[in-house]
């Protein structure tokens, strides 16, 4: 049968904007016969597959070039590939405004191959990412040997048979036994969807309903478990009866604990039998990780005092389209900076703006999220018909308004919403690793600085874009312009300069006129025109978190010039936005 | 609470012979506490005292006329050692007393003591799990009239309640629950706190092996079951599938079930920092313990969970005292590496039941070592027809001799504190607390 090809229409993407002859490898998975690529590496020393779900595989290279490929180099590539026996070549020319064409390797043999270009919403509508978390402490001595060796250990150990998985919210277990009973209850052998649909119990069900056209990923918590009593499937080792060794041997020993936090790709229709093995890779994946980052560390730093214990976070990156997982040891913020650039480099993404900063960090859902903030509320708004250039926020904000979280400040909190929707953006975009700031902790900070007396906390005194520039900068570090305008019609010549913000920095701003405060998202700028509308979010709204009554009665949505009020002066705070990773 | 009690005839015929040798004799009644019900399964006849001056004397022993010569801590001992031989949910349940005085009605003052010492010992150690209850029975026969009675007595309150005692043909079913537990247990010595007795650092693995068992997830027959459920369940309720299940369990009855335990590692605790630690040695606890445990059919999943995990800490605890009971103060002062090789445990069916209980062996004994404690603790007198099974298996001690030298090339020897069988010496007596004194030679292993 002939091998299809899906490639995610992301790398095709970032393939056409490179503009040096880069080589490097492709990620991807196999599913229903189809090649799926869903992203990419550079050649270099780094070897990041332990890094990417489980199931996720190299597939495939892709190299640049500009008079003639080297076809040998290339066949010699794709014979390192072993996942698949067609790997597939993306040949980019280079002289060509970078034409990418796709090709299989079959046979020593290239030939093109057709291909077919998915989204990210799309390809992962076909599959789950599942979660397997755990706790394991690895003892070793502390010199490489003895690193290499109780990883080794650690590894052989768990794929002896002694691990098993289980599924907490549905009380079933996957013991790794070779006979048809591995599942422990559920009767036969249903398909992962089966398992998870009809249930609701996979995290993505509940957000499909108010964000439609966010990328939702279906993730299922499964945990890490040790059978500790032997069954037919155990390892036949000479038994005995429990005796103490005694070594009285001094040396100097390193406890590291291990978090194991793993994820893995796989399709819907797998069966649920097939998820053991699956699950193991993932866990000797999350090792291997462990293991190559502590080697690196070492490399670096010295081990004294004491030292947090490493924490594995997930990014999912919409630029990269696919999780990176990353194990973080404690240590400078230098060379923190350092692994992060050179992150964005082998994965061919700008370094504008963070991407693996802790707090871009994918945040999983945590049981019910009906009564969160909105994400993004924008995406939902209709198109506008200006005809003009559009510039939008860039990334994630949570929606901030009236009466969230059984706080009544209906009349005077809409200037403290729009600035937590400023400093949720700045959470979301991986800047600032705090949380968004609740109403007192903008009141204190006020005082601290001087600008308000003590009697303002707990006060229901309204702020300005002033005082959301001073918060801005004092809890998040984060430096704003301020822009004036002298009445709402001026706000009508404003066009070239938000467009301008939102190229350039792509933060919410906020508005402050009269006694109303907003928060802008986007412009849309007919040059030829001259008009400009502005897509709003309105902190007044004093509703539930419903996406459908917050688009359709405006709350969110584009406004004309004929919003702003004739007779009022206005503020804006835009936030500026460093170029860092 | 339990007011009734049942127990087949051969334990009548037991009691009911004792008058023929003995005018006065008290002995241990063990079994189970399930659904309310006493279930009895085996009648100690506690051998009879002497102290150690008349035993060096060489008189001869003395039968007891009344029972106001029992001897409480004798008797207490007996109840304690007993205790360590019976697989997690059995217990010693209270005494039974062969005398033609009236001491049940009122209750006489002796019991009480007697009880309370045997609760209070029972209470003491750690992982003995001796008392499931304060609540203790008692079964009084008097040769003279041939009659029985029972009674409870709550050492806590001190009130005393009836019993209905009956012996009948055939007892409720028991069903056998199997597992082997692994351990493989590593613990650090801290620099600055590794000398001191080995015996403390023990201790603290146990309990760190007890909480990690408290926390498993138990399987039966590789499924889950609801702690709510009555064992006898497990072979009514075969899988009628929720939809195709090809999960049909032909049970055999008295096949035993299988216990599965898993462990959450996520309810493993992690420190929050990496440690860097000097360590002055490291003693491992590494092998399997083989559990065996009986249930009547009325017990509740929960009870049999309990149980389990209460048979594997007993044992383990069990041995390893009757390990240090029998090393000598050099040996326990831990200077040198060593191998330590606990006794192992061997299961013997009871030949009036079938259930099994304990006895532990130290390396190069066999089988047929088992008769003289059973003969001492349980009064059993075996004709060489004991069903004994020696399922552990013993160590090959050479290889962790090669772990802990081979690779590091240490100059250091590993001596054996174990066995040399032609060395062994019993004192086959209650007089000491030990079951067994066993005195071991250390074994150097110098030119091995």
């Amino acid at each position: 049968m002939i091998t299809r090809i899906k490639i995610l229409d992301i790398i095709i993407k970032k393939l056409q904007a490179t503009k040096e002859s880069y080589c490097g490898r492709l990620y991807g998975t196999f599913i229903d016969n189809t090649i799926v690529l869903l992203g990419l590496q550079l050649d270099n020393n780094n070897d990041n597959l332990y890094s990417v779900p489980a199931e996720v595989d190299f597939y495939g290279i892709f190299q640049g070039y500009s008079d003639n490929e080297d076809v040998d180099e290339i066949l010699t590539k794709c014979a390192k590939i072993d996942v698949t026996d067609t790997p597939v070549y993306l040949a980019i020319n280079i002289s060509d405004s970078n034409n990418v064409v796709c090709n299989i390797i079959s046979n020593n043999k290239i030939s093109p191959i057709d291909y077919e270009l998915v989204s990210a919403s799309d390809l992962y509508t076909n599959f789950f990412h599942v979660r397997l978390t755990g706790n394991l402490l690895l003892n070793c001595e502390i010199n490489e040997k003895g690193i290499i060796e109780s990883f080794l250990n650690l590894r052989k150990d768990l794929v002896s048979g002694v691990t098993a998985f289980k599924l907490p919210k549905l009380n079933v277990i996957l013991s790794g036994k070779n006979n048809e009973n591995d599942i422990i209850g559920l009767p036969g052998d249903p398909t992962i969807a089966d398992v998870f649909e009809s249930s609701d119990l996979s995290e993505g069900n509940q957000k499909k309903k108010y964000i439609e056209k966010q990328l939702s990923l279906d993730v299922i918590d499964v945990s890490l478990l040790r059978k500790v009593t032997k069954d037919e499937s155990s390892i036949e080792e000479k038994k005995h009866a429990p005796v103490v060794v005694l070594d009285k041997k001094s040396f100097e020993i390193l406890k590291l604990p291990l978090s194991i936090d793993t994820l893995s790709l796989v399709n819907r229709n797998s069966k649920l039998s097939s998820l053991y093995n699956i699950l193991l890779e993932s866990v000797v994946k999350n090792l291997r990780l462990y293991e190559a980052e502590l080697h690196s560390y070492l490399k670096n730093n010295n081990l004294q005092g004491k030292v947090g214990k490493p924490e594995v976070l997930h990014f999912f990156p919409e630029e990269c389209g696919h999780f990176i997982t990353r194990v973080i040891f404690e240590q400078s913020e230098e060379q923190s900076r350092r692994e992060r650039q050179s992150l964005h480099d082998l994965l061919l993404l700008s370094r504008q703006y963070p991407l693996f900063r802790r707090a871009n960090r994918y945040q999983f859902l945590k049981g019910n999220r009906n009564n969160m903030p909105l994400i993004n509320p924008h995406k939902a708004v209709k198109a506008t018909s200006n005809g003009g250039k559009i510039c939008l926020v860039k990334g994630k904000y949570e929606y901030y308004h009236y009466c969230q979280n059984k706080m009544d400040d209906n009349g005077w909190g809409c200037a403290y919403r729009s600035l937590q929707t400023l400093a949720s953006w700045f959470k979301l975009q991986g800047y600032s690793d705090r949380e968004v700031p609740t109403f007192k902790e903008i009141q204190k900070c006020l005082v601290d600085i001087g600008d308000k007396p003590a009697s303002f906390v707990d006060s229901r005194q309204w702020i300005g874009s002033t005082e959301v520039n001073f918060v801005l900068n004092t809890l998040l570090g984060v430096t704003s312009k301020i822009l004036y305008v002298s009445s709402g019609d001026e706000l009508a010549y404003k066009g070239p300069e938000l467009i301008n913000h939102f190229e350039q920095h792509g933060s919410p701003i906020m508005i402050g006129g009269g006694v109303l405060a907003h928060t802008i998202l986007g412009v849309d700028y007919n040059q030829d025109s001259g008009d400009l509308k502005f897509l709003i979010l309105d902190p007044h709204y004093t509703g539930g978190e419903d996406l459908n009554t917050i688009v359709n009665k405006g709350w969110c949505g584009w406004k004309g010039t004929d919003f702003w009020d004739k007779t009022s002066y206005y503020n804006m705070c835009l936030p500026q936005v460093p170029r860092e990773v | 609470m339990a007011r009734y009690a049942e127990g087949e005839n051969y334990l009548l015929k037991y009691i009911t012979e004792i008058p023929n040798d003995y005018k006065c004799a008290v002995g241990l009644i063990l079994g189970q506490i399930s659904s309310q019900k006493y279930h009895v399964i085996h009648f100690a006849k506690t051998p009879q005292f002497q102290d150690d001056e008349n035993k060096k004397s060489g008189k001869p022993l003395e039968t007891m006329k009344s029972i106001s010569e029992v001897n409480d801590s004798w008797v207490a001992d007996h109840a304690r050692q007993t205790t360590r031989m019976l697989p997690g949910g059995l217990h010693v349940l209270g005494l039974f007393l062969v005398t033609d005085e009236d001491v049940l009605n009122p209750f006489h003052s002796k019991l009480r003591s007697l009880l309370t010492a045997i609760n209070k010992i029972l209470g003491q150690q750690n992982y003995l799990f001796g008392n499931n209850t304060n609540e203790k029975l008692i079964l009084h026969y008097s040769g003279k009239n041939k009659r029985y009675q029972a009674k409870t007595y709550d050492v806590a309150s001190l009130s005393v309640q009836p019993v209905d005692f009956k012996f009948i043909q055939k007892g409720s079913k028991w069903m056998t629950f199997e597992c082997e537990y692994e351990i493989d247990h590593i613990y650090y010595l801290n620099k600055n706190d590794s000398e001191g007795p080995l015996k403390k650092h023990i201790k603290v693995i146990l309990d760190s092996i007890n909480s990690k068992l408290n926390r498993g997830l138990i399987l039966f027959d590789n499924d889950f079951k609801d702690v709510e459920d009555k064992i006898d369940n497990l072979y009514k309720k075969k899988k009628t599938a929720r939809g195709s299940s090809n999960k049909t369990v032909d049970h055999v009855e008295n096949k035993p079930i299988l216990v599965t335990i898993l462990e959450e590692t996520a309810l493993h605790e992690l420190p929050d920092t990496i440690e860097l630690i000097n360590i002055g040695g490291q003693i491992r606890i590494v092998g399997q313990v083989v559990s065996k445990t009986w249930f009547n059919s009325k017990t509740s999943i929960g009870e049999v969970i309990q149980a389990v995990k209460e048979d594997i800490m007993r044992s383990l605890a069990t041995r390893v005292d009757m390990h240090w009971d029998s090393l000598t103060e050099e040996e326990l002062g831990e200077e040198i590496n060593s191998v330590h090789e606990p006794p192992r445990r061997v299961l013997i069916t009871l030949p009036e039941c079938n259930v099994t209980i304990s006895d532990y062996l130290f390396p190069g004994e066999g089988p047929e070592d088992v008769k003289a404690s059973l003969e001492e603790l349980l009064d059993i007198v075996s004709h060489g027809d004991l069903e004994v099974s020696d399922l552990e298996g013993q160590t090959d001690i050479s290889q962790y001799y090669q772990d802990s030298t081979g690779e590091v090339e240490s100059e250091d020897i590993l001596p054996q504190i174990a066995t040399d069988p032609n060395k062994f010496k019993f004192f086959l007596g209650l007089g000491t607390a030990l079951l067994i004194l066993f005195i071991s030679i250390i074994f150097h292993l110098v030119g091995n």
